[in-house]
């Protein structure tokens, strides 16, 4: 609009300096701008007018294109009070409790508001655990708007791989697809495993073999073996770990037979050579030893919970309890596992440990712990129990925390216990039975979260 | 809808978050909506109360009286309503609050209240005749004081056009600011308001044209302030309600054009302003197709009125302020607010006419309410649009959040209630499988 232009460009420069040309203006604007003496004045008139008649006049936009129409969900809201909670826990930025609300969401027929998806998205965005519930709770509006901005790139499906991400994708690309082919096709996995094994760099070789750790199988003894020699630390360390979870191997009666001479027994001694190396510690030679050794090993002396209680001589005795503990460990033997932890309950192994016993097992274990460990010793240990918890073992921890007093652990502890017990604790007379008003803060707090994950459940039953 | 309609109508969370005076309230509020928090907790159709734990040993003792809405709280908090007052209506609001006789300490605040109102009436109506004369005295010195504004102001415009805005970016906003400054003494707020506005223009990209437009229209103002006798009733009241007069309540509830019918919240839009929180909520008469504007004002920390839920039907009588195509207006009588499932809007071009119409009569309109139907999202030139089956779309403003629109179109089509203005559409609610959302 030429004549607006010429408005805004004798501003610029001011009337003093560049005179109005009046006849540029419209007709109608002319005979409104003639009776203005001063130049400046005529100017402000015109700009008046037009600049009215521009934002009165404005004209929508044009062949716009549409985007793309996402798919139906046909899945109903979640109901009102199951809304409700869901702005709560967004307002108060609970990362677990979330967690928790959108696993129970996806595994019902219910989706949630569109309109809370961007403030989801932005949860996920920071914590990568959610991105997987959220996206099943999201549906296809989710997959839509995970289109439409990159940061939320997680919620529509990713593309299907490329048939030759092992060859070229990136170290992520290739864990990931390594970790699927282990579950749907482990000889096809195993076969491009070792393909490619010999121009590995050694840190991706380390990398693959924890990948390959939830998967060993008896087969895979061979490729282990090999890659105890490896020229990598790292390496020949998981590929002891790895064979060590594998009963009867090479590798274990080979090591039996190299500790056999170290051992003896007198009475109630028991006496552990170090083995003899050209360099090294001693020390750290037996603990790859008795680590690797099968744990049937001992029976020649004396049933575990025996063992472990001897008299150790010609070494550390600790060093010897904690190569027996990885050894439990990678075998998953109960046995021992109990043993130990019997042995020596305030140890930092009877965490792990707890995790190899069997869900009464567990909850046993535990119980027998809360009489034998201070206050103080226990409620530190129950910030490592191995999760996900049992029901179990979750009610045992309920009933002792229940008797506890205000102490600062114990309140620690409470956090603990409050989020980590499973859903079939919640209705436990802790988070049933009314609180007194002076009931101390962690237990009024415990009681809450309690309640609140019990009416979570309950509101999307 | 006649009748009175004696039970309350249950409050949706939204709206008791509409009562908070700040985000942190809100998020305060939330934590405290669980039972377990509360004892002695009751409500009846007047008033919700409850007693709260807090950090003390003794619980803080809270009450709501819904009408209005009015808080009484024992705790020391300054904000209003405090985060008990909001956990205590969340609680009721998620229908966690039984009902029941309300308790002694209750009814003697509710009596208590309606005493105040009493005895506040009788002193107004005592005040009424003795205060005329100085009203009258202090009208004319205000109108004197604003005559000299707008004089001064004229003079600065044609000076300042005169000289032109070439090295203005440098210094030209405080200037302004300056100049702004002053029309806050001269008592000619609607003046200062503009001149802040253009002081926030520069610098911008294409400053000089949307400086230029700003600075036009503000001169346009003060010529006619110069001749208000000369101009059309209507208009002189536009005109004066620019220039930053108010129109007292009672005058427009006594002489205003009351318009009876049953109003379509459409949607609310919160701002902060020199220490002054506004909310503007806009209505659309479903008779009568007209548009409303209702204003409420709070200092910051106070909350603003929650009366007029967006997404709620309302049947009211409204008074209008006086003015050529009147849009402000307040709440005369009115009913209970009820939720609005759906809603019916028009077409792009029609709310682009009706806007046309609407700057004739006041070319100092800031902003416009428009309601459409059957719009979708999209993308337009790097930023995002509403647009019509054909392709004719209207730009959203580039400060708006698009997102919880994008999420709840996906593609398909919506109703969207939006305030327009030159920089483009800000969306304020939409309405999604039977029910509105507040964006």
């Amino acid at each position: 609009m030429k004549a607006w232009e010429d408005l805004v460009g004798t501003a610029l420069l001011g009337t003093r300096r560049r005179t109005l040309d009046p006849s540029a203006q419209p007709p109608a604007v002319q005979s409104l701008i003639a009776d203005r003496g001063d130049p400046a004045e005529q100017l402000l008139s015109a700009a008046a007018v037009l600049s009215t008649y521009r934002r009165a006049g404005r004209q929508p936009l044009h062949d716009v294109r549409p985007l793309p129409v996402a798919a139906e969900d046909e899945r109903p809201f979640v109901p009102p009070l199951a809304r409700e909670r869901l702005g709560r826990l967004l307002a108060a930025s609970h990362p677990d409790l979330l967690l928790e609300w959108l696993g129970i969401v996806a595994g019902t027929h219910y989706r949630v508001p569109p309109e809370t998806l961007p403030l989801l998205a932005e949860a996920a965005r920071t914590k990568a655990a959610l991105r997987s519930p959220l996206a099943a709770v999201a549906g296809p509006a989710g997959a839509w708007l995970g289109q439409r901005n990159p940061d939320w790139a997680f919620l529509s499906a990713p593309a299907e791989e490329q048939a030759d991400v092992w060859q070229y994708g990136s170290l992520a690309q290739r864990r990931r697809w390594l970790t699927a082919k282990l579950a749907e096709d482990p000889d096809a996995a195993r076969e491009a495993l070792t393909g490619s094994w010999k121009s590995e760099p050694a840190d991706v070789r380390a990398d693959f073999l924890g990948v390959l750790s939830g998967h060993v199988r008896p087969e895979d003894e061979a490729f282990l073996e090999a890659a105890l020699t490896d020229r990598a630390a790292a390496v020949r360390e998981q590929a002891a770990d790895l064979l060590g979870r594998l009963p009867g191997t090479r590798y274990g009666r080979g090591m039996a037979e190299r500790l056999e001479p170290l051992v003896h027994r007198r009475n109630r001694v028991l006496t552990v050579a170090l083995p003899q190396g050209e360099r090294g510690d001693g020390t750290v030679r037996l603990r790859t030893l008795v680590a690797a050794v099968p744990l049937s090993f001992w029976i020649e002396f004396g049933p575990p919970a025996e063992v472990v209680r001897m008299t150790v001589e010609g070494c550390p005795a600790a060093v010897l309890r904690d190569s027996w503990a990885t050894a439990a460990l990678r075998q998953r033997d109960e046995t021992w596992a109990k043993a130990l932890i019997g042995a020596d309950p305030g140890g930092r192994t009877t965490p792990p440990l707890l995790g190899v016993l069997s869900p009464a097992g567990q909850a046993a274990t535990v119980g027998h712990l809360i009489g034998r460990l201070p206050v103080e010793s226990f409620a530190r240990l129950v910030h490592e129990l191995p999760r996900p918890w049992t029901k179990e073992l979750g009610t045992a921890l309920l009933d002792w925390i229940a008797r506890q007093d205000d102490h600062r652990l114990v309140s620690h502890a409470a956090v603990v216990i409050a989020r980590a017990v499973p859903a079939q604790c919640l209705r436990h007379p802790l988070a049933t039975t009314r609180l007194t008003m002076d009931a101390g803060p962690w237990r009024r707090a415990l009681t809450e979260t309690l309640n609140f994950r019990r009416e979570m459940y309950e509101e999307l039953a | 809808m006649g009748g009175q309609v004696v039970t309350a109508v249950p409050w949706t969370a939204e709206r008791v978050a509409g009562l908070a005076p700040d985000p942190a309230s809100e998020k305060a509020g939330r934590a405290l909506a669980t039972p377990a928090k509360w004892s002695g907790a009751g409500a009846s159709e007047d008033a919700v109360w409850g007693f709260c734990q807090g950090s003390g040993k003794k619980p803080y003792q809270t009450c709501v009286e819904l009408a209005e809405p009015a808080f009484r709280c024992s705790c020391p908090s300054r904000k209003f309503p405090c985060k008990h007052a909001l956990g205590l209506l969340m609680l009721w609001a998620a229908g966690r609050v039984d009902t029941g006789p309300a308790p002694d300490w209750v009814h003697a605040w509710l009596a208590e209240r309606a005493d105040r109102a009493r005895r506040a009436e009788k002193r107004a109506e005592a005040a009424g005749p003795k205060d005329e004369e100085a009203a009258a005295r202090r009208a004319s010195e205000r109108a004197a004081r604003v005559e000299g504004g707008v004089a001064e102001l004229k003079v600065w415009l044609t000076d300042r056009i005169g000289a032109g805005f070439a090295g203005f970016e440098r210094s030209g906003g405080e200037e302004l600011r300056t100049v702004a400054a002053r029309m806050v003494d001269a008592q000619a707020s609607g003046l200062a308001g503009g001149l802040r506005r253009a002081a926030a223009i520069v610098g911008r990209r294409d400053w000089p044209e949307a400086l230029l437009a700003e600075l036009s229209q503000l001169y346009l103002l003060a010529d006619a302030a110069t001749r208000l006798e000369t101009l059309p009733p209507a208009l002189a009241a536009i005109v004066r309600t620019r220039l930053g007069f108010s129109v007292e309540t009672a005058r427009v509830l006594e002489e205003g054009e009351r318009v009876a019918d049953e109003w379509l919240i459409t949607g609310a839009a919160d701002e902060e302003n020199d220490r002054l929180l506004t909310r503007r909520t806009w209505l659309r008469g479903l008779r009568t197709g007209r548009d409303a504007l209702v204003l409420s004002f709070a200092p910051p920390g106070r909350p603003l009125d929650a009366s007029l839920p967006p997404g709620h039907l309302l049947t009211a009588e409204l008074a209008f302020h006086p003015g050529a195509a009147p849009l402000r207006a307040l709440v005369a009588e009115r009913g209970i607010p009820l939720p609005a499932p759906t809603a019916e809007g028009g077409s792009i071009s029609e709310a682009l006419s009706t806007y046309a119409r609407a700057m004739a009569a006041d070319p100092w309109l800031e902003r416009w309410p428009v309601l459409l139907s059957h719009v979708t999202p999209a993308e337009h030139a790097g930023g995002w649009c509403l647009s019509e089956k054909d392709g004719t779309a209207l730009p959203l403003v580039p400060y708006a959040f698009p997102w919880s629109l994008l999420a709840l179109s996906a593609g398909r089509p919506l109703t969207v209630a939006a305030e327009w203005s030159p920089a483009g559409l800000r969306p304020l609610t939409c309405w999604h499988e039977n029910r509105a959302v507040r964006l």
